[in-house]
């Protein structure tokens, strides 16, 4: 009998080794900081680690509080459930909420062989005004104005995990470190690149239909997740906080109080296509192209009343009179830690968002192609003040290459690192990221010239098919 | 004495170990029931002609969850790998030993799928780049990736129209005292607590909201 329980259990025990070996012999998980061992895998799955940096009472007051669910509060999420997409509910009481009023939820891909820590924050576009919240035909809006369903991760989204190698666990094509990471995917359903405090009533221009009442609540929705973070799950050891386009910029904006209150010791930031150009209140929008369309979202979004403020008390250099101030005023706050940002010179979208609504000549220009090398030329200035900037910053590598014949040319990390390139220079995208999470001394700064061997490479079949999707 | 303490080790490691799988075992809080599915759902399975390919249904997700049964850890940290090893190989590989580990991958791509271990995106990417590593013409690539897209898009369609069909309730009585409070605020002339309008209407809709669907949702 004891040989038979002996047997038994040494066959368990060794399953659970062959586990551990499996799990923590995938090439990237070898020797990176915050990867447990073996044994501690094994005992991970078994039982599997707590926060060990929760909440404090004090972090709990004073402006943008970190509010966690209320105790009983039921969040869907099962600790043991590795590998899983599990949806993770937020109780009103967080502070968190969608745009049209509904709860806001989010999603963790937990694993048992590591601590580090992967906060991906979805793009999709922004919204300012009634036509571009409610979802107008022919207005550039924001993604999911109707809140986030429970199976957004099983629904076809382009935005979700299709999107970004370093969300998809094995990538036939581009592989990174992340991927072996504990992944945190945070929705957006607020329209407001995450960062604003107010509740809109956006009247109908034509008086046809009744205001629409909008949640633009990227802040505190962004604070919650972070309690809900620090709550659940241990504290990470490398953390990377990266994003397209509204994503990019949202974890931009909420770069200092993530890395503060969730304390991870080694940070990296990757904002893809999501800039905060250099847009000095009452600025000469013909010197700073991005001046209108701050001064729209400022209001809109309520930025000046709470969130820019907060963020200046954090950020000691940073001047809430001017967004741009962002990128030293970070590399200052932090300087260990390693910061990147790409995009892409002939990015149509976000240029696009940026400037045409706000400028007459691009509103009356005679032809698409005249309209869009108007977009173009204000892009252009905005991005090279932005490359400059970034030039003057060890710690924070500006990577702009020049065209990608895929999803109007915005977002460099999407689908796949490919066709990233700066040929005049033999860099691929994927010299940045690696720089950025892996390198040492300055992080990469690459900006590419001319266009033209970009637009030579032949048609590439998938992202035509993906492109529809997008 | 030495064998003894190894008894009592592996034990409890044993132990520890039927824990964890009982553990597992229990469902999820986020797996709820969504019995009005079937019929779409089955038009669904009817729309769609190779398993291999199809992406889980909504249907089957909620199978999943009801009858819980655990993503294996080993087997998902396994697929990781090889897959990533295949797409690695897979140029240098004949078309027939191509053809035959792409195959075995996507009979234990749909099981995981199945079980919920990959989100829609990743399932998608991972198919498709199956079919790039298998198929060598590009017009058959691009026809199967385009009826893979296409699958996908209708599960999408059938998952978006079952949530259309479930109002919260609660959430749309929320959403009428929610105009009725902004109209409120619009109308003060004074705002209480010397608070900005802006910050009262918030703060209100967050009572409102926390009352309503405090623990409910």
């Amino acid at each position: 009998m004891t040989g038979l329980v002996f047997s038994t259990a040494r066959t368990m025990f060794l399953s659970l080794v062959l586990i551990a070996c499996t799990v923590g012999a995938t090439p990237q998980a070898h020797a990176e900081a915050g990867d447990y061992s073996a044994l501690q895998t094994i005992v991970n799955l078994v039982s599997p680690p707590p926060a060990d940096s929760p909440v404090t009472p004090a972090q709990m007051q004073g402006p943008y509080p970190l509010l966690p669910n209320p105790s009983g509060f039921n969040d869907g999420f099962s600790p043991g459930a590795y590998y899983q997409w599990q949806t993770i509910k937020l109780a009103p009481s967080t502070g968190a909420v969608c745009g049209d009023g509904s709860q806001y939820k989010f999603f963790v891909n937990r694993v048992p062989n590591t601590r580090n820590t992967i906060i991906y924050m979805e793009g999709g576009g922004a919204c300012w005004d009634y036509a571009s919240c409610s979802g107008q035909t022919g207005i550039r809006g924001a993604r999911n104005p109707n809140g986030i369903p429970d199976d957004y991760m099983s629904l076809m989204n382009p935005a979700s995990s299709l999107v970004s190698p370093f969300v998809v666990r094995a990538h036939p094509w581009s592989s990174v470190k992340t991927q072996n990471w504990n992944m945190i995917y945070v929705p957006y359903c607020t329209g407001d690149v995450y960062s604003g405090d107010k509740v809109a009533v956006y009247n109908d221009p034509t008086g046809q239909n009744t205001p629409l009442v909008f949640h633009h609540n990227g802040a505190r929705n962004t604070r919650a997740v972070l309690a809900w973070l620090k709550n659940k799950l241990p504290r990470p050891t490398q953390m990377l906080s990266t994003g397209c386009s509204a994503g990019g910029i949202g974890s931009l904006n909420s770069y200092a109080t993530v890395r503060r209150d969730l304390a991870p010791t080694y940070g990296y930031l990757i904002n893809d296509s999501g800039p905060s150009f250099s847009a000095p209140v009452g600025g000469n929008p013909a010197q700073y192209p991005s001046v209108p369309l701050h001064t729209q979202i400022r209001s809109a979004w309520g930025l000046d009343q709470g969130p820019m403020p907060y963020l200046a008390s954090v950020l000691p250099a940073f001047n809430s009179n001017n967004f741009g101030s962002i990128y030293a005023a970070l590399a200052a706050k932090v300087p260990n830690d390693r910061l990147g940002h790409t995009h892409f010179w002939q990015d149509l979208n976000y240029s696009s968002y940026s400037y045409e609504r706000f400028f007459p000549e691009i509103v009356n220009a005679p032809s698409q192609a005249a309209k869009e090398a108007l977009i173009h030329a204000k892009w252009g200035t905005d991005t090279e003040r932005l490359r400059q900037t970034l030039q003057t910053l060890p710690s924070f590598g500006g990577y702009f290459p020049q065209f990608r014949a895929l999803n109007e040319s915005h977002c460099t990390t999407i689908v796949d690192f490919e066709n990233g390139d700066i040929q005049e220079r033999s860099l691929e995208l994927r010299n940045f990221i690696d720089s950025v999470l892996d390198g040492s001394g300055a992080v990469l700064d690459a900006s590419e010239a001319s266009d033209q061997a970009d637009r030579a490479k032949p048609p590439n079949l998938i992202y035509q098919l993906i492109e529809s999707l997008l | 004495m030495k064998a003894r303490w190894t008894t009592i080790i592996a034990l409890a490691l044993a132990g520890v170990a039927v824990g964890w799988v009982v553990h597992l075992s229990k469902p999820t809080a986020e797996r709820t029931k969504q019995t009005d599915a079937r019929g779409i759902l089955d038009e669904m399975r009817e729309n769609r002609n190779a398993p291999s390919s199809t992406p889980a249904s909504a249907d089957a997700a909620t199978q999943t969850s009801e009858d819980a049964s655990p993503v294996d850890v080993h087997e998902r940290a396994r697929f990781n790998e090889r897959a990533r090893e295949f797409f690695a190989q897979a140029p240098a590989l004949s078309p027939e030993e191509a053809r035959r580990r792409g195959a075995d991958l996507s009979q234990e791509l749909s099981r995981i799928e199945q079980a919920g271990g990959l989100s829609a995106g990743e399932t998608f990417l991972l198919r498709a780049g199956l079919i790039r590593a298998t198929v060598a013409d590009e017009r058959q690539q691009l026809a199967q990736i385009r009826a893979l897209k296409e699958r996908y898009e209708l599960d999408t369609r059938q998952r978006n129209a079952l949530a259309a069909a479930q109002s919260d309730p609660m959430f749309q009585l929320y959403k009428v005292r929610e105009s009725q409070i902004v109209a409120e605020t619009l109308s003060l002339q004074t705002i209480p607590d010397g608070l900005s309008r802006d910050e009262y209407l918030r703060r209100r809709l967050q009572a409102e909201r926390e009352q309503l669907l405090g623990e409910g949702m």
